[in-house]
């Protein structure tokens, strides 16, 4: 068994970690840290794990030596004690922001301040498998993409790579837990329920991971909070710089996510369902992807889907911990969703 | 083994498939028709019109 254990497990994102983790059946959870719930059950800030776990969090001081720390702090604080969790575990997997850029210059631009540890930036791999999955093998330091950059590069990357995006703009609807679990004046729920609020229409931090992944600056992106809890649906108008019919753009798709276990292109010709859906992919670790070509101009829409939660945090860390240890991708991500919901 | 009209994946064609066949891609999920065998092509079933709130 693999000892893992979970850093700043008392937020969604470790909550979903944790009940991904639990059911793993190469995984033993040792410990859990909140510094605010020390001491008290998981199970009661997580209450679908009632008789699930019996575990306690503990405070990050508390922590004893195990083969893996998921981290799963808010950005900014695992750099200021990266040496502490090095000493801790040989594998860390981050959750948070700190590590997925892999230039100091890059970081300071988009977070707005400078890397607390910049030369630990190259150790780490980007967190999407579909793009890393070699590198991953045998990697000591994993950072996990963030929620909204995983739907838009997962979206755009066979068009990036094959050289054929002009310009891109990407529009996210994105769900509120999203915004984690800290009550704010935008989190109260007579300003948050049935919002249909644009909180960044440019200058969003994950755009930085986007250039980074996708190799191309012409990526425009904005974001709108909806009616969602669990949820990111991404479209994307992709301008393209030479023709294409829609038979082109199958094979492309076909060609990079055949095979992916966790990316299924959606496209349907008839019934409801026929672009992908947040609402479909709660709980489980799929991306859905489809798209469709304007006749009348040189757009693409694609549109890309996933649970923030999972395939945008949690999931996507399991998949890539599966992959570092030679273990089947797919174990304990099993779920396929639920319908209806 | 045939190539479907609307995203070319290739459709599995059965020996004894006959010309009028309905059948379904996998990949795009487009029904399909065998209009010929020798050589084998297929064509866009017709589906019914839906009113979808387009």
């Amino acid at each position: 068994m693999i000892r893992v254990s979970i850093v700043g497990g008392s937020g969604y994102a470790g909550g979903d970690l944790l009940r991904i983790l639990l059911f793993h059946p190469q995984v033993e959870v040792c410990q859990v840290t909140s510094e605010r719930h020390a001491g008290k059950m998981v199970s009661g800030v997580h209450p679908n794990l009632r008789k699930v776990s019996r575990l306690k969090f503990v405070a990050i001081d508390e922590l004893e030596n195990c083969d893996v720390l998921f981290l799963g702090l808010p950005h900014g604080q695992a750099m200021q004690r990266i040496e502490q969790f090095e000493a801790l575990a040989p594998q860390l997997i981050d959750m948070s922001a700190d590590f997925r850029l892999n230039d100091s210059d890059a970081y300071e631009r988009w977070y707005g301040k400078p890397h607390l540890c910049a030369e630990r930036l190259a150790d780490y791999v980007y967190g999407i498998p579909e793009l890393h999955r070699r590198q991953m093998s045998n990697a000591k330091r994993i950072a996990s993409a963030g929620c909204n950059a995983t739907a838009t590069i997962l979206a755009l990357h066979p068009l990036a790579e094959a050289g054929l995006i002009d310009n891109a703009v990407v529009e996210v609807k994105a769900g509120s837990s999203q915004g984690g679990n800290s009550a704010s004046d935008a989190s109260h729920h007579p300003e948050r329920s049935g919002a249909v609020r644009s909180y960044k229409p440019t200058g969003h931090r994950h755009v930085g991971e986007m250039i980074q992944e996708l190799q191309c600056g012409n990526i425009h992106f904005s974001a709108t909070s909806i009616e969602m809890v669990r949820g990111i649906l991404a479209t994307c108008h992709v301008f393209l710089n030479q023709s294409l019919e829609e038979k082109d753009i199958w094979k492309i798709y076909r060609a990079a996510y055949g095979s992916e276990p966790f990316i299924r292109i959606v496209k349907e010709r008839t019934g409801i369902h026929r672009y992908p859906e947040p609402k479909l992919l709660a709980g489980s670790n799929y991306c859905d992807i489809g798209f469709e070509k304007d006749p009348h101009s040189n757009r693409l829409v694609v549109v890309s889907a996933i649970d923030n939660l999972m395939k945008g945090a949690a999931g996507q860390a399991v998949q890539a911990f599966n992959i570092s240890h030679g273990i089947e991708e797919t174990t304990g991500l099993e779920f396929p969703g639920l319908h209806p919901l | 083994m045939a190539n479907c009209p609307v995203c070319d994946a290739e459709v599995e064609i059965a020996p004894d498939t006959v010309v009028g066949e309905l059948m379904t891609c996998e990949d795009c999920g487009c029904e399909l028709e065998v209009l010929t065998l020798e050589p084998v092509k297929l064509g866009e079933a017709p589906e019914a019109e839906e009113d979808w709130g387009e």
